[in-house]
């Protein structure tokens, strides 16, 4: 009976002592760093890029709404400008007509002189993208 | 335990509440893996491969389980894939552990014992009588911690390592005996 109290406590301890010093190794928490910076890069690689197109996309926006503006004032300002032009060259034809009610021949003309300027307006930005909207104002 | 990890993992102080969960569980990751795979540098990969995975997917823990019951299921899960990958005909018989015991001199007072001997004799258990003593001993833990990391009932555990004892004790009495004959 004292025999096995014996080997009883003799087995504990030698069990103890077997398994007591089970530990992941001196460089766990280097490695795991390591690979934790390495499961983290990819993620830095995809923000920096998710970043950079959204930069690039409101910078484009931003080009994109002052173009827009400028081509309207364009359009207008030239509509504008043309307009006693048309105003000039309907009355002349509306009295040389004569019969012919001026005011309508005025608005017509004007229209077609609108038009025409918004069209010769467009081709040039096309021909040479600035020539017209770089002129007016921001 | 776990609450002031998974809270400060919430509150965005991730890299505190890794720390700790690293601090907390890595001898019981590494413990549980090595109950498992038999080898000090495979258990190594896997508690690596585990603290990964807890980092990736800490997010998704949703606290219906315990913290301990969700990481234990990782590891044994983690265990047994690279079980697979490496080394499909694994065995307890690691160099490493054993050249540990054979520079465990005995020390004044105490019984004088063959401790490859008895890494033999461990070596020769059945798994699930082998995982029970690893575990039981690497930090005396209850059996309820044993059993909550084998996912096992208490039960089952308690009787695991009653019969591992009792064949240990065995294994020791006969080397006790072969070394007064031979003295």
């Amino acid at each position: 009976m004292n025999d096995m109290r014996r080997t009883d406590s003799e087995l504990d301890l030698l069990l103890a002592r077997l398994f007591g010093g089970l530990d992941a190794g001196p460089d766990f928490q280097r490695r795991l760093d390591a690979r934790l910076a390495r499961e983290r890069a990819p993620d830095t690689a995809v923000q920096d890029v998710r970043e950079r197109l959204q930069t690039e996309h409101a910078q484009a926006t931003a080009h994109l709404r002052r173009g827009l503006r400028r081509n309207i004032l364009a359009t207008a300002g030239t509509a504008i400008g043309a307009l006693p032009l048309a105003w000039l060259v309907g009355g002349f034809l509306g009295h040389a007509l004569g019969g012919v009610d001026a005011r309508a021949v005025t608005w017509l003309v004007g229209a077609s002189v609108a038009l025409t300027a918004l069209w010769i307006g467009t081709a040039l930005e096309r021909i040479a993208p600035g020539l017209v909207s770089r002129s007016l104002p921001a | 335990m776990d609450e002031p990890i998974v809270a400060a993992w919430r509150a965005g102080r991730t890299e505190q509440a890794f720390a700790s969960l690293v601090s907390s569980y890595r001898r019981r990751v590494f413990g549980l893996a090595y109950s498992i795979v038999g080898s000090r540098a495979l258990a190594d990969d896997v508690a690596q491969e585990v603290f990964v995975k807890l980092w990736k997917s800490l997010d998704s823990y949703d606290g219906r389980a315990q913290l301990s019951t969700w990481i234990y299921a990782i590891t044994r899960n983690a265990a047994i894939s690279i079980l697979r990958r490496e080394r499909p005909m694994a065995s307890l018989s690691d160099d490493a552990v054993l050249a540990e015991v054979e520079t465990h001199a005995p020390q004044p007072g105490e019984p004088p014992a063959d401790g490859a001997a008895l890494w033999g004799a461990v070596a020769t258990l059945p798994k699930a009588q082998r995982q029970a003593v690893i575990l039981f001993y690497q930090d005396e833990r209850p059996v309820e911690e044993v059993a909550a990391m084998l996912g096992i009932p208490v039960n089952t555990v308690k009787t695991h390592s009653h019969r591992a004892r009792a064949r240990l004790a065995e294994a020791l009495r006969a080397t006790l005996l072969a070394q007064e004959r031979a003295s």
